[in-house]
């Protein structure tokens, strides 16, 4: 099961790698590639996050299928002095508070998310706290 | 007569809102024409706090999660840093643990159907829950010496075996669980009043549950067929024999009625597992310092509110360099904003608790 | 019929307002506390040996302990405190603590009037005289309580 649809993302992707059940591409590609696995019954996508790494931030999607047990990783890292990803709201609509809520912590940009505001944190405060270098 | 919309804050002090959370709710007469909510009343960075912490020392904050289920929390903290370091669990405590979260679902359900059915304004009805879950309540702390947040848990396996006088006391207690589910029927699911406030109210299609990402009961009230516990068993739930309650209208009552059919199917999990109960140690062969090596790992579990899951990054050292954690509270009640429109006020409070959200996990 | 399910769940609601009652007179009635409750902590501070385990083990850092050497070498306590206001009361000190003489207490009446007695001076008073919990400890006795 799990191999059919990593054999489909080769024969459609055949520049990326599926490394147990992770997939890491570049944020020019995510857009199209995150298309892809919502047409091919990835309808649940389960979480977002990112890390801050010392020379990038990576931020990190997991997208499930609800029917079957797919599932996979799928990263992307990001520039620290200008982190801007695509925002898979179109596609999902959970994407909404859980890109707000890595906005709100990281100060990772979504362009094209229709509500891009702080989440659980005051519109006032300053800084974002999950970053490594945050002092609070 | 000129009308106007008026806004009106629901929340953050309210009883109705289950916590501190706040519903910006715009009205057209009665009718709610939309919303906004605002969470972060709880926010305590656990996220952050993690990562000044040693792997065994967040166990107790997780217990600050959802902390009508404590017990599911500890166990996906737990089982992800276990998968992490590859430490295998003694067979007795993989038992226990399935007990106490079917316990622990139970429990949990206990407050989400009582609470809900006092916020349609049935008070007799929230009381007879609480009694149940006090029973459980009792199991716990017999067990681990608290009521509430357990750190019951340990990586490797659990901090305690049960008291001798724990098996008694449960089969007496799932025994007494087939009435006090009956009763719970003949006063609430057949009351006219109940089925009018709740029948085709607050309906989520399955596109939008899937959309939205929901999981857990609210997912499978719309028709969704989605239990971690079968689609990735975790632990040793593959050996156990159970249905996944599937209700297709996604309205509050389907809601309500898939977490009552959840309580009986726990119970026949528990039956299960105490029959199968092996003896032996409950705390398996775990280092000294608990250093898992670098590398990540996301694990998730089937919490009573939905999927929880937790996402580590670990850098070689004793203290997580990176923890996230998957909320289901948080994600479900991202629905909120669009299922509320076209309802009535006392509807709104209805739709919101049958969402069932817990706000220290909604806010993190 | 329209309305029988009202009734029914009146009938019931009738029925148990005849069988027996079971809310708890409390303060009246003392409620049980089980025999491993996590209430206060105690201290056995002539057993302790000065180890910092449960320094160590507390995720929140409530612990502080001071200690001097004697003519053998040997380490006793000079001071033993416990910020109870942010103890989790999660029990990793005295699971941590290899001599056992750090324990819980069957206590749960720890409301207190003033925010300074919610401290717990160990040292001084090392409320020895509380009912100990068997949280974590290795012979678990019963006691009757
Ligand atoms: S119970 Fe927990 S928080 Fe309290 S002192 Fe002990 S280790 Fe620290
Ligand atoms: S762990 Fe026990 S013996 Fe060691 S310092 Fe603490 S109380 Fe004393």
């Amino acid at each position: 099961m799990e191999n059919n649809i990593h054999a489909l993302i080769k024969d459609s992707f055949p520049e990326l790698e599926i490394q147990e059940g992770h997939l890491q591409v570049s944020p020019e590609q995510l857009a199209k590639l995150m298309d892809f696995l919502k047409e091919n019954g990835f309808a649940y996508l389960h979480d977002v996050t990112a890390v801050d790494w010392p020379q990038h931030f990576t931020v990190v999607y997991q997208v499930r299928s609800y029917e079957k047990p797919d599932k996979l990783t799928v990263k992307v890292n990001v520039a620290k002095d200008k982190p801007v990803v695509p925002s898979m709201t179109g596609l999902w609509d959970s994407a909404d508070w859980l890109e707000r809520e890595v906005y709100d912590m990281f100060g990772i940009e979504f362009t094209g998310h229709p509500n891009l505001k702080r989440i659980l944190l005051d519109e006032s405060f300053m800084g974002y706290p999950l970053r490594k270098d945050f002092i609070g | 007569m000129r009308t106007q919309e008026i806004t009106v804050n629901l929340g953050p002090q309210h009883p109705s809102t289950h916590g501190v959370f706040r519903l910006v709710i715009h009205l057209d007469g009665e009718v709610a024409t939309g919303g906004t909510s605002v969470l972060g009343y709880l926010h305590r960075g656990l996220e952050k706090l993690a990562e000044s912490r040693t792997y065994p020392q967040f166990i107790p904050y997780t217990d600050r999660l959802d902390y009508l289920a404590s017990m599911s929390n500890n166990l996906a903290y737990v089982q992800t840093v276990e998968k992490l370091m590859g430490i295998e669990v003694p067979e007795r405590a993989e038992y226990l643990r399935v007990i106490f979260a079917e316990l622990q679902r139970i429990a949990s359900h206990m407050v989400g159907v009582g609470t809900f059915v006092m916020d349609l304004g049935a008070v007799t009805a929230v009381f007879y829950p609480f009694i149940h879950r006090e029973k459980i309540l009792d199991l716990f702390s017999m067990t681990c010496g608290g009521r509430l947040t357990y750190n019951y848990m340990r990586i490797g396996g659990l901090s305690h075996d049960i008291p001798e006088e724990f098996l008694p006391k449960l089969q007496e207690f799932l025994d007494y669980m087939r009435t006090a589910l009956e009763e719970y029927h003949q006063l609430v699911t057949g009351n006219e009043i109940f089925l009018a406030r709740t029948k085709g109210v607050g309906v989520i299609t399955k596109e939008m549950a899937m959309s939205y990402g929901l999981s857990g009961p609210n997912v499978r009230a719309s028709g969704v067929c989605y239990d971690v516990r079968k689609a990735h068993p975790y632990g040793i739930y593959d050996r156990f024999n159970f249905n996944v309650p599937v209700f297709e209208s996604g309205d509050t009552f389907d809601r309500y009625m898939v977490r009552m059919i959840e309580m009986e199917e726990s119970v026949k999990i528990i039956r299960q597992a105490i029959k199968d109960l092996p003896e032996g140690p409950v705390l398996g062969k775990v280092p000294k310092l608990i250093k898992p090596p670098a590398g990540e790992v996301y694990h998730s579990i089937e919490n009573p509110k939905g999927e929880l899951g937790f996402y580590i990054v670990s850098d070689g050292s004793p203290k997580p360099y990176r923890l996230h954690i998957r909320r289901p509270s948080f994600v479900n009640l991202g629905v909120l904003e669009e299922i509320i429109k076209g309802w009535k006020v006392a509807d709104v409070i209805a739709i919101l608790a049958s969402l069932d959200i817990v706000l220290g996990e909604v806010d993190g | 019929m329209y309305g029988s399910g009202v009734v029914k769940g009146l009938a019931l609601t009738l029925k148990k307002f005849f069988s027996k009652k079971i809310t708890e007179q409390y303060p009246e009635e003392r409620p049980f506390i089980d025999h491993r409750w996590r209430g206060s902590l105690q201290l056995d501070k002539d057993a302790c040996i000065c180890c910092n385990m449960c320094v160590n083990a507390c995720p929140n850092g409530v612990i502080t302990l001071e200690s001097g050497k004697d003519e053998n070498n040997k380490r006793f306590l000079t001071r033993y405190e416990v910020n109870f206001e942010r103890c989790l009361v999660c029990g990793l000190c005295v699971e941590a603590c290899p001599k056992q003489c750090l324990k819980f207490t069957r206590e749960y009446e720890l409301a207190t009037y003033f925010r300074d007695d919610v401290k717990l001076g160990l040292y001084h008073n090392p409320k020895l005289s509380a009912p100990s919990s068997t949280y974590a400890q290795k012979t678990e006795q019963k006691k009757e309580g």
